[in-house]
C-alpha cells in the first residue's frame, strides 16, 4: 500500500509537470485563429470583383463609406464618428462638380457584425473609400475583404497595434489610420534608443498586462529592425517589490539600455535596485512611468532616466472652429467621445486624394482606385488632430516640429524635455 | 516495502535539490550569475522565513491560519518608519545615530506588531475559539482586508519612503571572492538567522517555550497540568508578531517604499513557506522560507537551464517567479502532504 501510494504521487507529479509543459507549449504557439475568419471572408468578397476604376455617372454621387458601431452600448461612439464624417463631407464640398455622399453601415464593433457591414458598403456602386472601423476587432476581420475589393480604409479610432502590424504577413496596403496607435510610443522609443542613446543592446522589462506587453512587443520589433539586439526580456506582475533576481539577469547581460514598459511603482522599485546593484547603462520608460510618484519613489536613482509620453492635442484655430461647427451640426460636443477630430482628418485625407486623382471623362467621373490608394498614402497636411502623414504601415506619423511622442530626461529631480523628432 | 515509509523524504529532497544545483554551477558557463541568484534567493527567503514563523507557531497552538499576519508585518514596517523619520530625523540622521536608530525602530516595530496582534486576538479570534474552524479563518481574512484599507486610508493610498540610511549602492557591498554581497543583504540574512536561532532556543529551552510546546501538543491536557492556555496562546501570537514586525523594518530598509497593501504578497508567500516546511513545524518554516525564496530565483533559472540542456529551453522570465514557487509547493505536497519536514510541534498520537 505505501508503495502504491508513493507511485501514485510520482505519477501525479509527472502529470503535473507534463501539464505545465503543455501549457507552455500552447502559449508559445502561433496565434493564427485571429485571422482565420478574415481569410474565409476574403474568398467570398473576391466574387464581388475588385475592379480598379470606379466610374461615377454624371448626376450620381461619389460614395465614401463609414463603418462604425451604430447600435448597442457603444452607439454614442459610432454616432460621434459618423457625425464628424458627415460634417467634413458637408464642409469640404464637391470633387470636380460631383457631390460626395457618406454611406454608413453598422459593424456592431464586433467581429460577427464586421463582414455584413463590409458587404453592405461594398454593394454601393460608387464607393471609393471607407472610414473606419474604430473597432480593431472589426478591422482585423474585414481587412482582407477590403483588400480584395481594392477599397482603402482609413480608420480614425482603431488603436490596437496588430491592425497595422498583422502577424505573419505584410501590412495591408488598403488600411491606414489617423489615430495614434497604442504602440507608436514603442516605435519612437526604439528610434530614440538607437539614434539618441546609441544603444546596441537592450534588456526589456515589462508589466505583464495588455499595456506593458503590447508596448514591449512593439519596442522589441522596432529595436531589432533598427539593428539593435534584445539580450533579454522578462516580465513582472503588479505589486512586485523585490526585483533582485531580475536585476541579476540584467547585470549579467550588461546591456546598453534597460527598457521598461510598466507603471510607476514597479518601475521605481526596479530602477532603485538596478542602480544600487551598480548598473550604469541607460534606462528608458514610457507614459505609465512619467509621474511625480516615480521621482519620489526612486529619488536620486532616477537621475539620468529617459521617459516619454504622447504629445497632447494642439489647440489650433482650426480645432476651435471644428469644436464650434461640430456642436452646431451634431448637437453634442466633439469630445464627449473620442475620435471625432481623427475622423474629420480621415475624411480630409480621402477628399484631398480624390481631388488629386479623379478625372472627368465624357462627363463621368473616373476614379482609379490604385491611384487613390497611392494618393491617400502620400497625403501630408496639418489636420485638426495633428499632422496627417502615413508611414509604411499606414500609421499616422508626426511632422517636423510636431512630434507625436515627446521625451524627457530626469535632471536634478525634474523632467526636462529633450529635443527629438 | 514498508521501509519506504521510513525514508526521510525531507532531507532526501533537500539533498537532491542541492545536488542538482551543484551540478548546474559546475557545468554552467556563468558561475557568477548562479551565485548571485542564490544570494538573492536567500535574502528574500530570510524575510519569508521570519514571517512564516508567525503562521506556523499560531497554527501549532491553535490549528488556525492567521491570515492577518501579513498585515501585522505591514504594521511593523509603518511603526519603524515613524520612528526613523519622526524621531530620528529621516534622511538627515547623523551617521552615529544610524545603528541605534535601526535597533530602536526594530524594537518599536516588534512592540507595535505585538500590540496589534494582542488586540486582534482578543477581539477577532478569542471569541471564536470554540466556533467551527472556518469562523476564525474568515474573521482573520476580514481583519486582513480591514487593516490593509485602514492603512491605505491613513496614507491616502500612497507609498511612504524609508530614509536611505542603510548604505546601499554599487560600492556598498562585501566582496566574498566570487561575488559581491550588498551590506543590506548580509544584514537581512544575518539578523534573521540570529532571530530564528533565538526563537528556536526560546521554544526548546525555556519554561514558556515548553508550555508553548505543551499547548501545541494538546491544549486541554496542558490546561489540566496547570498551564494557562490563553496566556500561552497570546505569547505565541506575540512572538510571531514581533518577528514579523522586525521583518517589516528590514523590508523597509531594503526596499525603501512601503504601502498599506505591502503585506499581502509576502504574507501569502510566507504562508506557503510554512506549509512547504510542514505547518506547525518551526525549523520547517525557516527552511520553507529559504526554499520558497530560492525556488522563485534559482529554481526558475534552474528549470530554464535544465530544459536548455534538453534542447527546449523554456526561458521562464521573472514573471514566472510566483508560478514556479507555487508549482514547487504543489509538487512537494503531492509527494508529502504534511510538508517537507512534516508536522512536528503539534503531532497528535
Amino acid at each position: 500500500m505505501p508503495q502504491l501510494l508513493l507511485r501514485n504521487r510520482w505519477l501525479a507529479l509527472g502529470v503535473l509537470f507534463a501539464g505545465l509543459l503543455l501549457t507552455l507549449a500552447a502559449c508559445g504557439g502561433d496565434d493564427e485563429t485571429d485571422t482565420g475568419g478574415g481569410t474565409a471572408a476574403a474568398t467570398t468578397a473576391a466574387a464581388g470583383g475588385g475592379e480598379n476604376v470606379v466610374t461615377v455617372a454624371a448626376g450620381d454621387k461619389i460614395q465614401v463609406g463609414v463603418t462604425a458601431v451604430l447600435s448597442g452600448d457603444l452607439v454614442a461612439l459610432g454616432t460621434t464618428v459618423l457625425k464628424a464624417a458627415e460634417l467634413a463631407a458637408q464642409q469640404q464640398g464637391d470633387v470636380e462638380g460631383f457631390e460626395v455622399e457618406i454611406v454608413s453601415a453598422d459593424d456592431t464593433c464586433d467581429a460577427s457584425g464586421a463582414e455584413p457591414a463590409a458587404q453592405q458598403l461594398l454593394a454601393n456602386e460608387n464607393l471609393v473609400a471607407v472610414i473606419g472601423s474604430i473597432c480593431s476587432g472589426v478591422n482585423v476581420t474585414v481587412q482582407p475583404t477590403y483588400e480584395e475589393a481594392n477599397i482603402t480604409q482609413v480608420s480614425s479610432g482603431s488603436t490596437a497595434v496588430r491592425v497595422t502590424y498583422p502577424e505573419g504577413r505584410d501590412p495591408f496596403d488598403t488600411f491606414l489610420r489617423t489615430v495614434v496607435h497604442d504602440g507608436v510610443q514603442g516605435v519612437k522609443q526604439a528610434e530614440y534608443a538607437t539614434e539618441v542613446l546609441q544603444s546596441t543592446t537592450a534588456f526589456i522589462a515589462h508589466d505583464t498586462d495588455a499595456y506593458g506587453t503590447g508596448l514591449a512587443d512593439v519596442f522589441e520589433d522596432e529595436f531589432t529592425e533598427l539593428g539593435g539586439e534584445v539580450v533579454g526580456r522578462q516580465g513582472w506582475e503588479k505589486q512586485q517589490t523585490d526585483f533582485s533576481a531580475l536585476v541579476t539577469s540584467v547585470t549579467t547581460e550588461a546591456p546598453d539600455l534597460v527598457y521598461v514598459a510598466s507603471f510607476d511603482p514597479e518601475a521605481a522599485a526596479f530602477i532603485n535596485q538596478l542602480r544600487d546593484a551598480g548598473f550604469a547603462g541607460d534606462y528608458l520608460a514610457g507614459d505609465g512611468v512619467i509621474t511625480e510618484q516615480f521621482l519620489t519613489l526612486s529619488g536620486d536613482n532616477a537621475e539620468g532616466a529617459y521617459l516619454s509620453k504622447p504629445a497632447p492635442f494642439e489647440e489650433t484655430p482650426e480645432l476651435l472652429q471644428f469644436q464650434e461647427d461640430y456642436l452646431e451640426y451634431a448637437g453634442f460636443p466633439w469630445d464627449d467621445q473620442p475620435y471625432a477630430a481623427e475622423t474629420f482628418d480621415a475624411y480630409t485625407a480621402i477628399f484631398n486624394a480624390l481631388t488629386e486623382v479623379a478625372t472627368v471623362v465624357d462627363g463621368n467621373l473616373e476614379i482609379d482606385l490604385d491611384a487613390l490608394n497611392d494618393a491617400i498614402h502620400a497625403q501630408d497636411f496639418a489636420g485638426i488632430s495633428g499632422n496627417i502623414a502615413f508611414d509604411d504601415h499606414g500609421d499616422v506619423q508626426g511632422a517636423p516640429g510636431k512630434p507625436q511622442i515627446i521625451f524627457f530626461k530626469v535632471e536634478a529631480g525634474e523632467y526636462v524635455q529633450q529635443e527629438f523628432e | 516495502m514498508a521501509d519506504l515509509k521510513r525514508i526521510p523524504v525531507g532531507p532526501v529532497l533537500v539533498a537532491a535539490i542541492v545536488a542538482v544545483f551543484a551540478l548546474t554551477v559546475a557545468l554552467a558557463d556563468d558561475r557568477n550569475f548562479w551565485v548571485e541568484q542564490v544570494r538573492n534567493g536567500l535574502t528574500t527567503g530570510s524575510l519569508y522565513a521570519l514571517i512564516a514563523l508567525g503562521y506556523t507557531m499560531v497554527y501549532g497552538v491553535l490549528r488556525m491560519i492567521n491570515f492577518a499576519h501579513g498585515e501585522v508585518f505591514m504594521i511593523g514596517a509603518f511603526a519603524g518608519w515613524v520612528v526613523l523619520t519622526e524621531v530620528f530625523g529621516g534622511d538627515d540622521m547623523a551617521t552615529a545615530l544610524i545603528a541605534p536608530a535601526i535597533l530602536v525602530a526594530m524594537l518599536v516595530a516588534a512592540l507595535a506588531s505585538a500590540s496589534a496582534v494582542v488586540v486582534i486576538e482578543r477581539f477577532a479570534y478569542r471569541p471564536l475559539r470554540n466556533a467551527p474552524r472556518l469562523a476564525p479563518l474568515i474573521s482573520a481574512i476580514g481583519v486582513s482586508i480591514f487593516l490593509q484599507h485602514l492603512f491605505l486610508r491613513l496614507t491616502d493610498g500612497r507609498f511612504k519612503q524609508y530614509p536611505r540610511i542603510f548604505p546601499q549602492g554599487p560600492d556598498e557591498s562585501i566582496n566574498v571572492g566570487f561575488t559581491e554581497i550588498a551590506y543590506v543583504q548580509v544584514f537581512l540574512v544575518g539578523s534573521s538567522i540570529v532571530l530564528m536561532l533565538a526563537l528556536f532556543l526560546f521554544v526548546q529551552r525555556t519554561r514558556t517555550g515548553t508550555s508553548i510546546r505543551a499547548v501545541a501538543e494538546d491544549r486541554e491536557v496542558a490546561a489540566l497540568m496547570g498551564i494557562n492556555a490563553n496566556r500561552v496562546i497570546v505569547i505565541t501570537f506575540v512572538l510571531g508578531a514581533g518577528l514579523a514586525g522586525i521583518a517589516g523594518v528590514m523590508y523597509g530598509l531594503w526596499l525603501l517604499n512601503i504601502k498599506g497593501t505591502m503585506g499581502f504578497l509576502p504574507g501569502i508567500k510566507a504562508f506557503t513557506a510554512a506549509v512547504l516546511g510542514g505547518i506547525g513545524n518551526i525549523p520547517g518554516a525557516m527552511a520553507g522560507g529559504f526554499l520558497i525564496g530560492l525556488a522563485e530565483t534559482v529554481g526558475r533559472e534552474e528549470i530554464n537551464w535544465i530544459t536548455e540542456q534538453f534542447g527546449f529551453g523554456l526561458g521562464l522570465g521573472n514573471e514566472w517567479k510566483d508560478g514556479v514557487a507555487f508549482f514547487v509547493l504543489i509538487g512537494v505536497l503531492l509527494l508529502r502532504p504534511s510538508g517537507i519536514f512534516g508536522e512536528v510541534v503539534g503531532k497528535r498520537a
